[in-house]
């Protein structure tokens, strides 16, 4: 970390951002993941430390934290750090314990998720849990917009025919709608 | 409108545990990755300077070491070492032409390719070949992205090593006071779509590796747009070192800071303990 910054001021502007995405990008990463919460942690808190370690290049991004999403997903989707990280969680977590068990409901959420095809999936969370617009999506997975709507559509389509779901999906370019309070 | 599904994946996600570890651990983490990484890639990195060192060397042994010689293939590189005199260039010093084959077969494709292309700038420094060198070799590799210790995801990298030979120590060291003015004039250049966002210079291989006069590393870092949405990046990076009439210049494209410092490290200490007779002979 040379430079002319000074180390102290770059080491407290990260960990302003870690403690406020941290989690979040967290929780994402485990919808990603299938609801492999372990993995989700173990992929995220490499990404951060890759964003730690060139921070200075990372924090002028426009958006560091789609910087350390991507990183974590990309890490995660490798089948060789998939292998790699169930050894390395289990050693660094020790026994995993199991987080409380999720509702009914959550678990089917999770489970229609997880069948559909990765890139519908990654769409869907960036999406509707990452509250991204289409755009952003289509900017963060180096897709077009139409293909992102279109993994929308279909991926909101297969999850309704889980879920019973029977809502209308709003593809519009806009980020989805929800409650701010409590994140 | 509040949409069902993404209701229904924020309490999910919701009521999932927060066992994140604090900003600190993840800190220490890194610098902990970073050490086992040096250590562990100890050995690809050591193969990787002595592939750059040796396809330079080769090839200006190969090829007589006229200026202005770009680098060639290996296949130029001779059997046998020949001393005509004059230079470092103009001899093996190192190994001879069986052992470079040698190593050169067994190269960490998995990390870098050496491509067919020769150097050319990567951003805004005067092409090395221009700086009045008397000999000079060179060559250009790509960092692919399924590189093994690839961190960034993001870019494949492009990377130039030049091996700089002055008849005089004074031009080289005017040569790394130049390189570096450049760059902080590079740095200052305003390119509308291409703000910088981060700029830094630094000189501490000068302390690490005691036969080196001359150093400095410096990266400009700009955005690859101006949209504010991008999650690419344009990472220049510059490190040149001096020991006597030697002069090594590094510059990559996309790889990151770490990655060039730490290989030109090493790089600049193989090399340097690789050619102290001749440099220190021809001083």
């Amino acid at each position: 970390m040379e430079g002319r910054e000074g180390g102290a001021g770059l080491a407290a502007e990260f960990d302003a951002f870690y403690t406020s995405s941290a989690s979040r990008v967290t929780r994402q990463l485990v919808m990603l993941t299938g609801g492999n919460l372990a993995e989700a942690e173990d992929v995220v808190q490499e990404a951060f430390e890759r964003a730690w370690s060139r921070w200075p290049v990372v924090r002028g991004l426009g958006s560091p934290e789609a910087w350390v999403r991507t990183v974590a997903r990309r890490l995660a989707v490798s089948r060789w750090r998939r292998a790699r990280n169930a050894a390395v969680a289990w050693r660094r977590h020790g026994p995993l314990t199991e987080p409380p068990p999720l509702d009914a409901d959550h678990v089917a959420l999770i489970a229609a998720l997880t069948a559909l095809p990765e890139t519908q999936r990654v769409s869907i969370v960036l999406h509707h849990l990452a509250d991204l617009s289409v755009t952003q999506v289509a900017l963060e997975t180096g897709q077009s917009v139409s293909a992102v709507k279109q993994q929308l559509v279909r991926g909101r389509a297969a999850m309704a025919a889980s879920l019973a779901d029977t809502r209308t999906i709003d593809t519009g370019d806009s980020a989805p709608s929800y409650p701010k309070e409590g994140r | 409108m509040t949409d069902h599904l993404t209701r229904s994946l924020h309490e999910a996600a919701d009521a999932l545990p927060d066992r994140s570890p604090a900003a600190a651990q993840v800190r220490h983490g890194a610098e902990r990755a970073r050490r086992i990484r040096r250590a562990v890639g100890g050995a690809t990195a050591a193969s990787l300077v002595v592939l750059v060192v040796l396809v330079a060397i080769a090839v200006i042994a190969g090829s007589g070491g006229g200026r202005g010689t770009p680098a060639n293939s290996p296949t130029t590189i001779p059997s046998q070492s020949s001393d005509s005199g004059g230079g470092v260039f103009t001899s093996d010093p190192l190994l001879t032409g069986a052992e470079w084959n040698d190593i050169l077969d067994h190269a960490p494709t998995e990390r870098t390719e050496r491509t067919t292309a020769t150097p050319r700038p990567l951003d805004c420094i005067t092409d090395p070949h221009r700086l009045g060198a008397a000999q000079e070799r060179s060559a250009a590799y790509l960092q692919p992205d399924r590189a093994a210790f690839d961190p960034a995801l993001l870019e494949p990298a492009r990377m130039n090593v030049y091996a700089l030979w002055f008849t005089n120590a004074a031009d080289a060291a005017a040569t790394v006071t130049r390189l570096r003015q450049e760059l902080v004039a590079c740095q200052a250049q305003t390119r509308p779509n291409q703000p910088v966002t981060s700029f830094t210079l630094a000189d501490w291989l000068m302390s690490v590796y005691p036969r080196i006069e001359q150093q400095f590393a410096g990266s400009i870092a700009r955005k690859a747009g101006a949209s504010g949405q991008d999650t690419k990046i344009n990472a220049y990076s510059l490190t040149v070192s001096r020991a006597g009439r030697l002069v090594i210049v590094f510059e990559s494209l996309n790889g990151w800071s770490d990655r060039p410092q730490n290989t030109v490290g090493l790089l600049m200490n193989h090399a340097l303990a690789a050619l102290s007779p001749q440099v220190a002979r021809t001083r």
